[in-house]
């Protein structure tokens, strides 16, 4: 309701005619889109491409947008675009009393591209600064023997912005490559516009990048069994327009997660937001069903908007919602029941190795390696052969001391190739069908006493003494006996880190 | 060597003549503890001659009195301590003390330091140095770090058994004649040993500060020594808590008891093994 005092106020401070045309449009109950003034061509500051041995140059204007590019050739060279790009927008009114609409969207657009020739693995990476993930394919091609690759991260990203008198985006893409023998080339293009009448993909944020320490654009499923992945819903905000009028013409494009079975809800207007719900329901069988997603929001009819953005899913790490639950294990003495989703998925990463079983919490043992008989409390059915187990501790920590301070995925990788260790030995030492044969085992360690001065050449074990050496690989127990130094000091190496990417626990090296 | 820059096409070559190179600023590092690994070249020639070794191990020993390591835990158990680090150096020193018992010696007896001087003995006592004995009796009950209390405790019990040819590190160099200990230097190592029954010396396994998975190595090393002198121990348990230690003969006549001055929870779990 308008009273005829407040008409009169706001015609008399509406001063330009569009001004006054949009709130006569509105006193008549027209929606119109109407505003009055608009957003100047941006200015763009910021970001070089530095080539090695070569000048500096800063990015410029050209057709298409804001950046640079360029390339060099030889040993030790390189070319890097680097450094954050600031584009200004200054509101220009149509007349007196145009203030800046409350709210805009921001289109920006970016294409960061590298390329390198090299005889040997070329080297280089590029990252558009919009969340796109870089892509490679063939490059532009080079001497016989040598390699060509071009990678590049481009993409449009529209976000909903307040409206001001100044709007000033920054965008940091970047490119290099370098040591490359033949050639290196790296470029950045940027261009960026403000649209007063549109919308934007608003949950997930197209402007993240998943990072380990930031929750932002992260699912992970409950500890419900089944699991259900949580808060999917999905938001397109409108900006000078009515979702109303675009709900037919508005979709949202959500991933898949392997075997998890994926429904969605009705799409639902609210204020100025198109929302739609995805329910995920059941762990994938696969540890690669998890990880690196990417959700699309389109609207048509005028707005023409297309964005993605960029999610990771995880798995709750000490859940045991896997869709197999009953993998064989050691009942009753290990008081294990189900395997925890971390044993079940790590055991499909190069993290795995040999032959191991989950052996539940034995308090602070974190793996054991026996000879499983009948008699011995452990499998129901004897497998009268040496077994190993994986315990509830070797997915936490060996803090600072042992295998360089492993955690989580890394302990678990060490754990599993220091049980397989003992298991061959036993299988060496004693047989592969075999349990120790005390008298020939005068100090009880389970290792021969024939065989220890001379089983590692250059190391003699005391066949009475169960520990021989002090510890020299922070092990914890001194002096170290006798079979845990023959394992450690033989056990294949394992590099903290190198499974970081397919670890999608949470907690876990993703997602702390 | 070429360049161009252009924007997206254009073409520019360029001479190139300036290097380019990069360092990082180098970061203080906290002291996260002794290395350990350090400790290996000791036990073999890779690591130089005995004399050498043994005075790289000393220098180790200066240098964890002298900054001793904060406590850390193994995938085995824990902690990894000062006492701890002092104990496997300790225990390094005697492989090298071994090749070249005079050269320890001498090390040894020209030590300033009394604290040296009485690691060193611990190291020598293994070596198979019966002279040390009277050190040791006195180190198992005085010295007040539990790892190096521990060290003698193995070394002392290594007496009660006879070297053989297969001992790392050796105890009798060739032509050497083993002199069998007198009745009075084994009751004296007995009596030791029973006093360190009582010895509470607590360490935990498996990869975390757990005290729920405690033992005591110098008890279990004391119950296992006894038994070369006829003896049996048997633990006296009251409301799940050890609070002692009834001493048999071979006939299972008691010996001796011994009370702990105060209960300690019963040794449990296991590390990675």
């Amino acid at each position: 309701m308008t009273c005829v005092n407040c008409w009169n106020r706001a015609w008399r401070s509406a001063g330009s005619v569009a001004a006054r045309l949009a709130l006569l449009t509105y006193a008549l109950g027209v929606a119109l889109p109407v505003q009055a003034g608009h957003y100047g061509p941006p200015s763009y500051s910021g970001g070089t491409l530095t080539m090695v041995p070569c000048p500096t140059v800063a990015y410029f204007m050209q057709q298409g947008g804001y950046g640079a590019g360029g390339g060099t050739g030889g040993a030790n060279t390189s070319t890097t675009c680097s450094g954050q790009i600031t584009a200004t927008f200054q509101w220009i009114p149509d007349g007196p009393g145009d203030n800046p609409p409350a709210k805009v969207i921001v289109k920006e657009t970016c294409t960061a591209t590298w390329s390198g020739t090299n005889f040997g693995t070329p080297h280089g990476s590029c990252d558009n600064g919009l969340g796109f993930p870089e892509t490679d394919g063939p490059g532009p091609g080079g001497p016989p023997g040598s390699t060509s690759i071009t990678g590049t991260s481009t993409g449009t990203c529209y976000t909903v912005q307040d409206g001001q008198q100044t709007i000033t985006l920054h965008c940091s893409p970047s490119a290099w490559a370098s040591d490359n023998v033949v050639t290196n080339y790296s470029s950045v293009l940027y261009s960026a516009s403000i649209i007063l009448q549109g919308a934007a993909l608003t949950t997930p944020d197209p402007k993240v990048i998943p990072t380990k320490n930031s929750p932002a654009n992260k699912c992970v499923y409950n500890d419900a069994s089944p699991g259900v992945l949580g808060n999917p819903a999905w938001v397109i905000t409108f900006v000078n327009a009515d979702p109303n009028n675009y709900l037919n013409s508005t979709s949202f494009i959500s991933f898949d997660i392997g075997t998890s079975v994926k429904t969605s809800g009705p799409k639902t207007v609210a204020g100025s937001t198109i929302t739609q719900q995805f329910t995920y329901t059941g762990l994938p069988a696969n540890n690669d069903a998890f990880g690196d997603k990417q959700v699309t929001g389109q609207v048509g009819g005028g707005i023409a908007m297309t964005s993605i953005a960029n999610v990771q899913v995880f798995f709750p790490k000490n859940a045991t919602n896997h869709p197999l639950p009953d993998l064989p294990i050691a009942p009753l003495w290990y008081n294990a029941t189900v395997t925890p989703n971390w044993y079940y998925y790590w055991s499909q990463t190069s993290a795995n190795y040999g032959t191991h079983y989950y052996g539940g919490n034995a308090g602070g043992s974190t793996g054991v390696t026996y000879f499983d008989k009948p008699g011995n409390t452990g499998f129901a059915t004897p497998k009268n052969a040496w077994v190993s187990l994986i315990f509830d501790q070797a997915s936490l920590t060996s803090a600072a001391g042992t295998w360089n301070g492993a955690e989580g995925i890394d302990f678990f990788a060490n754990m599993c190739r220091h049980e397989e260790q003992h298991r061959l030995d036993n299988i060496d030492l004693w047989g592969a069908n075999s349990d120790v044969r005390p008298a020939e085992d005068s100090d009880g360690d389970r290792f021969p006493d024939a065989r220890k001065p001379t089983y590692v050449p250059g190391h003699p074990y005391d066949p009475n003494n169960p520990a021989t050496y002090p510890d020299t690989f922070h092990y914890g127990v001194n002096p170290l006996p006798d079979k845990e130094d023959l394992a450690l000091r033989r056990q294949p190496a394992w590099t903290n880190g190198t499974a970081d990417r397919q670890d999608w626990a949470r907690p876990g090296h993703q997602w702390p | 060597m070429f360049a161009y820059v252009g924007a997206f096409g254009a073409f520019i070559l360029l001479y190139l003549v300036v290097p380019c190179g990069a360092q990082k600023p180098a970061a203080g590092v906290a002291h996260k503890g002794f290395d350990l690994a350090q400790l290996a070249p000791l036990h073999d020639s890779s690591g130089g001659t005995p004399a050498e070794r043994i005075a790289k191990g000393i220098a180790f020993l200066q240098q964890e009195l002298a900054n001793p390591s904060p406590p850390r835990w193994g995938v085995g158990g824990g902690p990894i301590d000062s006492g701890y680090v002092l104990q496997a150096i300790i225990g390094s020193i005697a492989f090298p003390g071994a090749e070249d018992p005079a050269a320890l010696r001498r090390y040894r007896d020209q030590a300033i330091s009394v604290r040296i001087k009485r690691l060193l003995t611990i190291s020598l006592a293994e070596t198979g140095a019966q002279d040390t004995i009277p050190d040791l009796l006195r180190l198992v009950r005085s010295e007040p770090e539990g790892g190096v209390r521990y060290e003698a405790v193995l070394a002392l019990s290594k007496f009660l058994r006879p070297p053989a040819d297969t001992d790392v590190p050796k105890r009798l160099r060739p032509g050497e004649v083993w002199a069998p200990l007198n009745g009075r230097t084994v009751t004296a190592i007995t009596d030791a040993l029973i006093a360190s029954l009582q010895d509470p010396f607590t360490r935990y396994r498996g990869p975390h500060d757990n005290a729920g998975t405690p033992y005591y190595p110098i008890m279990e090393q004391a119950r296992v020594s006894i038994q070369r002198v006829g003896l049996v121990a048997e633990p006296v348990i009251q409301n799940d808590k050890l609070i002692g230690w009834n001493v048999f003969t071979a006939e299972g006549q008691l010996f001796r008891s011994v009370a702990l001055k105060r209960p300690l929870a019963m040794p449990t779990g296991t590390g990675a093994r």
